[in-house]
């Protein structure tokens, strides 16, 4: 299977957003992100700030998840 | 059931891509998707401007943690049914899926419901699609670059005014419009608001169709959730074929053709750029463009309409088509009773909630007289959306005595964080370890009260 850049791209970046949306959702509702912020040192961090960081945070290691398992998914004798 | 044209669409996948000019129509289900846009961004842009009960009727309040959807008040706790309502809006699109194919696609999809916006500002400022398509052949003048900079112009400050309805759902829009004209919009803000603009502006104006067929998950499973009883846009091919031009009034028998005057115009109105002709396809939307431009061909050559329309494959093929299957009850079923779940429980959840901490600093302290006493932590709750005043009440040890006699009050909406002291005599600890029982009544409404349980430490040796 041979993929283009542009859909590894969208394959890592596009279903990660939505992972990183639910976990956002789903960690943030039983975790007060300015508690976590305060913890890695970010004392002064508006909610909003807090929320947005920690959604990228997500999207990024859901995308790198992603572009890994699409890596994968390539044979390894796909290898030029 | 799908009649994928596999390859040529396959190996298209990220080649440079044919901008699609869909051609105007008009029509009943024209008519029906204007109002289903007219509808659903009436609400989207209009609902953050409503106030109830002094406050913005729908604000998912982030700093402070609250979400407010009209009557209702829902906290971190209250994610649940979030998470339920998700589900429900899951079955319902499943169920309609079942039912009517793509009817959320073709009416109700902020994709397709911005993207017919932003096509409709362009046929304003470009003129028809034919125009649009001379325009872009056109080498670059005044002219041209002055049409293109309108609709851009026009194009990013719909974005922009979509994009800071957005962020208005999560600050109090008033405060926000007011922070926007004065530029001082904190950092986060700015950048939601110039995220979700692009957002829109890059979706509808630029990759439009290309969104429902590579990036949609929901275009590349419906066909699992569709079975021979399912409305689908169809071209009904035994009517239609042979095709071919002719005029109005020849005799179809004697030129052998079928009643498709092969026109064309189904595949100009396509948003997706398909041919319904060719069968069923997973770019197709349902839409209905086709439909409605097909009727009026039917209309004016007097034959009779509906050789595009929605129908089910089962009725295609001379059958009948039942609606009360199996999985259209077991979806409906799922549906009714997990949303009539989440409005009893939302309707009767509890309105108060009560934490007790033990503070780890000492197990327990003995004074003069060699009276126990433990110190807490306690957390008081009012989720109810008037102010209370409840009455605390220590339970689990004979004579247990709390250093918290008088009624507390909590403001709606109001955490409250107090020291508690619990005592007791040793002669009625029997273990170390006792388990106590906290409950908390509100004044003024007996429906109104919660427990907790926390523990209580002795010495070793009572």
């Amino acid at each position: 299977m041979k993929l283009g850049k542009k859909q590894i791209i969208i394959g890592s970046l596009w279903p990660s957003f939505w992972m990183a949306s639910a976990l956002s959702g789903i960690v943030f509702s039983t975790l007060d992100p300015l508690l976590i912020a305060s913890q890695l040192g970010f004392g002064h961090i508006s909610y909003l700030g807090a929320y947005t960081a920690g959604f990228f945070f997500f999207w990024i290691v859901c995308a790198w998840s992603g572009f890994f398992s699409i890596i994968f998914s390539r044979s390894a004798s796909n290898k030029k | 059931m799908t009649n994928i044209k596999n390859d040529s669409t396959e190996s298209s996948l990220f080649e440079k891509r044919k901008k699609i000019y869909p051609r105007e129509v008009h029509g009943l289900f024209a008519n029906l998707r204007i109002l289903g846009i007219t509808v659903l961004l009436g609400i989207y842009y209009l609902i953050p401007w409503f106030n109830l009960d002094g406050r913005q009727m729908v604000l998912f309040d982030l700093p402070e943690r609250k979400f407010y959807i009209l009557d209702w008040v829902f906290w971190p706790q209250d994610f649940i049914y979030l998470a339920l309502l998700l589900i429900c809006a899951a079955f319902a699109l499943f169920l309609f899926t079942a039912l009517a194919g793509r009817l959320w696609c073709g009416y109700a999809c902020p994709q397709t419901v911005w993207t017919e916006v932003f096509l409709w500002i362009e046929r304003k400022v470009e003129g028809s699609h034919s125009q649009q398509k001379k325009l872009d052949k056109q080498d670059s003048s005044f002219t041209k670059f002055r049409i293109k900079a309108t609709k851009h112009t026009i194009w990013i400050v719909f974005s922009l005014y979509t994009g800071f309805t957005f962020v208005g759902f999560f600050t109090p829009i008033r405060e926000l419009a007011q922070n926007i004209m004065t530029f001082s919009l904190g950092p986060w803000e700015t950048f939601w608001f110039l995220f979700y603009s692009l957002a829109t502006y890059g979706n509808a104006g630029w990759l439009r169709e290309q969104v429902c067929m590579y990036m949609c998950p929901y275009a590349r499973f419906q066909s699992a959730m569709l079975d021979k009883d399912s409305l689908v846009i169809s071209y009904d091919a035994s009517r239609g074929e042979p095709r071919g031009r002719r005029k109005r009034g020849d005799d179809l028998e004697a030129k052998q053709l079928g009643s498709c005057v092969d026109c064309s115009l189904c595949v100009q109105v396509c948003p997706t750029g398909i041919d319904i002709r060719d069968g069923l396809q997973y770019e197709c939307i349902g839409c209905a463009a086709c439909i409605d431009v097909c009727n009026d061909v039917m209309d004016k050559m007097d034959y009779p309409r509906g050789l595009i329309k929605y129908t089910t494959e089962n009725t295609m093929e001379g059958g009948k088509t039942s609606i009360l299957r199996p999985r259209v009850i077991i979806y409906s079923i799922l549906l009714i009773s997990i949303l009539s779940g989440v409005i009893y429980s939302i309707e009767t959840r509890d309105s108060i909630a009560l934490n007790i901490l033990r503070d780890r600093n000492a197990l327990y302290r003995e004074d003069f007289e060699g009276t126990i006493s433990n110190s807490y932590t306690l957390k008081v709750l009012n989720m109810d959306t008037i102010d209370h005043e409840y009455q605390l009440t220590a339970t689990g040890i004979d004579g247990l005595q709390s250093s918290i006699n008088d009624p507390i009050h909590v403001k709606s909406g109001q955490v409250l964080e107090m020291p508690l002291l619990l005592s007791a005599d040793p002669e009625a600890l029997h273990q170390t370890s006792i388990k106590i029982s906290l409950s908390l009544q509100a004044m003024d409404d007996n429906s109104i009260t919660t427990q907790s349980e926390g523990r209580f430490i002795g010495p070793l040796d009572p």
